[in-house]
Formats: structure tokens, C-alpha cells, sequence
């Protein structure tokens, strides 16, 4: 129940793609693909609670299968283009049917943590103060107490104060 | 990396068959009300063991990116829900400090018009006297060094709002909190990095270490020990909260009692799981929350959200019609939750992320849930549907706070409704709001403050607790939480928490002097 299978993982790298996707905006060329979401998956996948895991497999599959029911679509999620995967997640999100807008809610916050936790892409986000170090599932290799939780030492330093930010009150 | 003294961690008892302790008092949970009753209690001279199903995590482990955040420091990842007609997120910290290591630091008494309604409606207040209350806030005050948010760390988005209600009129205030030399670095949900947070972990579960109390952590409390018709003790079992490996069973007598203060939906499951309520069927039921939305404003000026104090500014203006108005700084993964849309137009919108504020507000909803355990699964099951008139509420604090971004020269707000543009440009389409059904799933609520489940009074029949926190069914096993909160109070509950679990750990304290003395 706990580990998706490897459809599912492709699944789930096109949707969260489709939702924040590389190269969309000028201003913030980051997205899904700058990012090693197989490896945020497999975090994901081994410490969310079971009943979340088993919530992503279910809205990887009913987003998977939802474009069948859409009129103007009649192809599952997979074999759609780029702009008709957006559209099918948007007509979704705009259901009147409670659960169905909500399941790209969760794949959203899933994705969101994915991508706008790491460093460099605060950073694009004009945050001037980020983490001298990536979350530990960026890294190349589990270590032996990678599941003891965070053990990296992180160097914390003052904030960088923003001018308009810090300015009398 | 920085450790505790007295603390044994799921690593120190790794290959170990069991671990056996006794104390005078055991407290089940390190959160606001159980590391206060160890620190009143270990400074009167008691022996204190303390259990915490959390770890331990030194704050140069505490990392800024939230997820891993949520696996180190939050229950269930942040992802505990209800399960009802809509989902609120019912966020609880899961560490050593309980919610305290990640909640904003907001202090407030509680309100006099609550004490006189617990008082006049259950007959609840007869060992938290509001004088006594007001001592113990004093001694807090002072050990915790609650002081108000210095404007240095206001921050963009805590000026904005402060500016708002003075121009509306509305009264409005710094907050106060538990911080002393706040560095502004709007990481309150990830753990004080700079440990200027005086959450429990930081100061009374040291305290009372340094008192010669002991801690367990990583170690979930099952089981009541019952001896002569008393609980004489706790058996709990090592497990690593992340990865569920299981370690050994702990046991532990108290020779005194059992303090329970594992929170609103922990307490009431331990009670269940121990068979404890049968008596006034009320253990789990009568769950009462502040549930809360958000609104984003876009604003021409950078906002630069990521600075200043997490919670900053709020206005208690509107306390009597029930809600609440506070500043929140989200870490960029919740706040980015507030943009509508997915794809190329969610893209574009970063650009505007510093351009962004975020205020939050809390409802003091009329609603009663519950909270069970599953029969098969012994899983934890909160049910909790808003009443029709409270997502009226929530929707007139949407349009108040839209109302104060707009005149603050807001573009946009981002209401996040369903029902509503994602986007709204003006007051007009904003009222639109009041022509949606009264539809809890209308929106995103977060539930962070949770009361009543298993409630106090002087009637065993309506209650489940005495006045004094004692089980009515099991003598020697107390409730220090705010489980035993006949309401919800209208503000953050964190003080008064500390306020009532001091005074009943206090008076536990002067029995035993009194039968040391005779």
C-alpha cells in the first residue's frame, strides 16, 4: 500500500509538472523539473502517514482517469498534450463536487513542498534569507540517519532585514 | 548536536527488552500543560518522569523548507484532518514542547467573560479561581519572558494591518508572545531556529530536568496501570514517530499519579483506549476548535512576508462577534497555496509572491465535534462539521479583512473561496461571498486551537474530569489539558493552558507538603 509503482510514480511527475511547471514565467523559470521529485517521492512515500499515501494514489488515479469523463478530452491524463493536462486539473479544481476539486488541493500542497523548499528556488523567489543546506531527500544517497530525522547541522545566521521591511514604524 | 540532560531517546534504549522507572508523578506529554505541571511539580521536590511520543530535535537540526518540518516536528506530517462534510486541517506539533515548539508564541489571558461563563454554566472553576489564575499567569509572564513584539520585527505585513485598523478605527495591538530578542525570520512553524522562542521545549522542559525530573521521548504512553481501584502508572512503547520502528515497552509507576496532557485529540483517545468515560459518555465528545481562514493581498509595495515575526499584529476588535484578526508570514510552500490556478498562471504568479500579505483569522465557532478511536484500527478519528452560521462568520471576517486590504491599496486579494473569482479586484465582487450556500467546503479552515473532550465539572454524570483535573471513574489519573476546557475561548489558548495546568499541578504540590507536614 505504501510504495506506488512505477506507473504511478511517472504519474506523479507529470502532474506535479503540469501544476508548477520548469520554464513557465520569466520571472520564475523554476518548476517541477528543477527538482529531483523521485527522490521527494520516495521520502514522501516511506514516512507520510499510510492513509495520505493511500490519498495520492488515489488522486494520482483519479486524475489519471478524470479527462475520460470531460467533454472535449475522452483520453486519460497521460495521453493528453501539456495545455489540455492543465485544462483537465483546472476543470477539476473548479468541480462542484467537493472531493474532485479537492484532490488537486492535495497534490498541489504535495508539489509546492516539493518544489518551493528547496533553497535555490526560495532564493529565485526573492527570499533573502534561505537554508545554507538542501533538505535531506535532495541528497544523492540516504544516509544510516537519514530517518532519525534531520541531523545535518544548519548554519543559521541573522536575517537579512529588507529595507522597506525594516523601515520605522 | 545539543542533547538534554535526563533524556532517553529511542536510540538509548535501542536492543534493550524493557525499561522500567518509577517517579511520584508521570505526565503523559511535554506540550504547554505537561512540561508546566512537571516544572511545578519537580521544583516542589516531587520526582517527575515525563513521557513524550515526539523526539527530541536541537535546533541546529531545524531546517526552513517545511517539509521537513512537518516530518520532524508536526503530527502525522500536518496531515491530521477531520473527517467530515469538509476537511480542516488540525495541525498539532508531535515534539518535545507539544504545539508550543511550533505555534506563534501568542499570549493571552483568558478573557473574564469565559471564566464567569465556565463558572455560571458548569460549575468549573472552583480550583482555577481567576485571582489564583492571575498569580500563575504573573509567575509565566515573568519565567517565560512574555513581552510584546518590538516593532523592529513587525514586519511589512504587521505595519500593514496595524495601519488598516487605525485607520478604520478598530482597536488593534502588537501581539504579545513567549519571545524574548525575536530575529524576525518568520520561521515560528519550523522551529525557532534562534531559540528566542520560549516554548516549552526551551524552557520548561530544561527546567525541569534541571529539578531532577526525567524525559522519555519517542515513547507513546498505551496503558494505565491500575492498582486498588487507582492508576498507579503508565506502559508505554519506544516507536520512532517517522519511521514506526518500535522499541521497547517503558513502564512506569507513579506513586502519586498520572497526569495526562497529551492535547484535545491525544487525551481523549488515551482515555478511550484505556476504557476510561463509559461513566458521563462525554470522553471525546463536545470537540470545540477556533477554526480559521486566510486572505492574500497583492500589494504594489513589496511585502516581504519572509521577514518579521511569524504572527506580529492582530486586532481584537471583533472578539465579541467572535473572531478574531491576526498577521500570519507562511513559509512560501503554504503560501503559495493561496495563488489560484495551476500551471503557466500559477508560474506568473510567483513573481508576485513578495508582493504579498497574508492575514489570518480565528473564528470562535459554535460547532461540536468529536473525537474517537477506531474500533479495528485504534486509529484517531475527529469529526467536525462547521454550523451554518459559523461559515457566515467566517465569511463576514473574509470581507472585513478584504474590506482593510483594499483600503490599504491592495490590487487583489486572493480570497481563495469556492464560488468566488480566484482573484478579486473590488469590495462588490467580494460581498458576492454572502450569495454562496453556507458550505463548510467552501474554503481551507485550519483548526489549531481544540477544547472540551474531555471536559470539567463537579457532576460525574456531566463531566468527565472533577474541578481539580482528578478522573471522576479512576482516582490518581488527572487531566491537565485543554481537553478539560468547557469552551473555546475566543483567543490562543496557550497561556491559559499553562495558566490552568500550573494551578492544578500547584495544588497537588501543597497535598503533599500538607501530609509531609502532618
Amino acid at each position: 500500500m505504501r510504495r506506488l509503482l512505477a506507473f504511478e510514480r511517472r504519474w506523479f511527475q507529470a502532474m506535479v509538472e503540469t501544476i508548477l511547471p520548469s520554464g513557465a514565467s520569466e520571472q520564475f523559470p523554476l518548476g517541477g523539473q528543477d527538482v529531483p521529485l523521485q527522490r521527494f517521492l520516495a521520502d514522501f512515500q516511506r514516512h507520510a502517514p499510510l492513509k495520505i499515501v493511500v490519498g495520492l494514489r488515489a488522486t494520482l488515479l483519479m486524475i489519471f482517469m478524470a479527462p475520460l469523463f470531460m467533454s472535449g478530452m475522452r483520453r486519460t491524463f497521460m495521453a493528453l498534450g501539456a495545455e489540455r493536462r492543465e485544462a483537465a486539473i483546472l476543470r477539476m479544481r473548479h468541480s462542484d463536487v467537493y472531493v474532485i476539486r479537492e484532490l488537486p488541493v492535495l497534490l498541489k500542497t504535495i508539489g509546492c513542498m516539493a518544489v518551493l523548499g528547496v533553497p535555490e528556488v526560495q532564493r529565485s523567489l526573492g527570499m533573502a534569507q534561505v537554508d545554507t543546506c538542501s533538505p535531506d531527500w535532495v541528497g544523492e544517497s540516504r544516509t544510516e540517519d537519514a530517518d532519525a530525522g534531520p541531523t545535518r547541522p544548519n548554519t543559521i545566521t541573522e536575517p537579512v532585514v529588507p529595507a522597506s521591511a525594516a523601515a520605522g514604524s | 548536536m545539543e542533547q538534554l540532560p535526563n533524556m532517553t531517546t529511542f536510540g538509548d534504549v535501542e536492543g534493550v527488552q524493557g525499561v522500567e522507572d518509577a517517579c511520584d508523578y508521570v505526565v503523559i506529554g511535554t506540550g504547554a500543560a505537561g512540561a508546566t505541571a512537571a516544572r511545578v511539580l519537580a521544583e516542589a521536590g516531587l520526582d517527575v518522569v515525563m513521557l513524550e511520543e515526539g523526539s527530541w530535535i536541537p535546533r541546529q537540526s531545524l531546517r526552513q523548507d517545511m517539509y521537513s518540518s512537518l516530518k520532524s516536528l508536526w503530527r502525522d506530517m500536518g496531515f491530521q484532518g477531520t473527517e467530515s462534510r469538509a476537511v480542516v486541517a488540525v495541525l498539532q506539533g508531535c515534539t518535545v514542547g507539544g504545539s508550543t515548539a511550533v505555534n506563534s508564541a501568542i499570549i493571552h489571558r483568558l478573557p473574564e467573560q469565559i471564566h464567569a461563563e465556565w463558572e455560571r454554566a458548569y460549575g468549573a472553576t472552583e480550583h482555577i479561581a481567576y485571582a489564583d489564575l492571575e498569580s500563575a499567569w504573573e509567575r509565566i509572564e515573568d519565567e517565560l519572558r512574555i513581552q510584546v513584539t518590538p516593532d523592529e520585527v513587525l514586519g511589512r505585513n504587521g505595519r500593514l494591518l496595524r495601519d488598516a485598523c487605525e485607520r478604520k478605527g478598530y482597536s488593534v495591538q502588537s501581539i504579545v508572545r513567549n519571545v524574548e530578542g525575536c530575529k524576525g525570520t518568520s520561521r515560528c512553524s519550523q522551529g525557532c531556529p534562534t531559540a528566542q522562542r520560549q516554548s516549552m521545549n526551551n524552557a520548561y522542559v530544561p527546567r525541569a530536568l534541571a529539578d531532577g525530573a526525567r524525559l522519555y521521548t519517542d515513547c507513546r504512553a498505551e496503558k494505565v496501570i491500575r492498582e486498588g481501584g487507582r492508576a498507579v502508572g503508565v506502559r508505554g512503547r519506544f516507536r520512532r514517530t517517522l519511521t514506526r520502528e518500535r522499541g521497547p515497552e517503558l513502564t512506569v509507576r507513579a506513586r502519586r499519579g498520572v497526569l495526562v496532557a497529551c492535547s484535545a485529540i491525544q487525551t481523549p483517545i488515551f482515555l478511550q483506549a484505556n476504557g476510561i468515560g463509559r461513566q458521563s459518555r462525554l470522553v471525546g465528545q463536545r470537540l470545540q476548535m477556533h477554526p480559521g481562514v486566510a486572505l492574500a493581498g497583492i500589494f504594489d509595495e513589496p511585502m516581504h512576508c519572509w521577514f518579521g515575526a511569524t504572527q506580529s499584529v492582530e486586532t481584537l476588535h471583533f472578539w465579541e462577534d467572535r473572531y478574531k484578526i491576526e498577521t500570519i508570514n507562511l513559509p512560501p510552500e503554504l503560501a503559495s497555496m493561496r495563488l489560484p490556478g495551476v500551471g503557466t498562471a500559477l508560474m506568473e504568479q510567483f513573481g508576485a509572491f513578495k508582493h504579498m500579505a497574508i492575514w489570518g483569522v480565528q473564528c470562535r465557532m459554535r460547532a461540536h465535534g468529536r473525537v474517537r478511536r477506531g474500533a479495528l484500527t485504534g486509529r484517531t478519528i475527529v469529526k467536525y462539521d462547521m454550523l451554518p452560521e459559523d461559515v457566515r462568520l467566517a465569511k463576514t471576517a473574509l470581507v472585513t479583512m478584504a474590506e482593510m486590504m483594499f483600503l490599504e491599496g491592495a490590487q487583489q486579494v486572493l480570497p481563495g473561496v469556492h464560488g468566488l473569482p480566484g482573484r478579486v479586484s473590488d469590495m462588490d465582487t467580494m460581498r458576492r461571498i454572502f450569495d454562496i450556500p453556507d458550505d463548510p467546503g467552501i474554503f481551507h479552515a485550519i483548526g489549531s486551537h481544540l477544547f472540551g473532550t474531555a471536559v470539567m465539572g463537579q457532576d460525574p454524570r456531566s463531566s468527565v474530569v472533577g474541578t481539580d483535573g482528578q478522573c471522576h471513574e479512576l482516582p490518581g489519573l488527572y487531566v491537565m489539558d485543554s481537553s478539560v476546557f468547557p469552551t473555546n475561548m475566543g483567543v490562543n489558548p496557550q497561556h491559559t493552558i499553562c495558566g490552568v495546568s500550573w494551578l492544578f499541578a500547584q495544588r497537588l504540590a501543597n497535598e503533599e507538603r500538607a501530609t509531609a507536614a502532618a
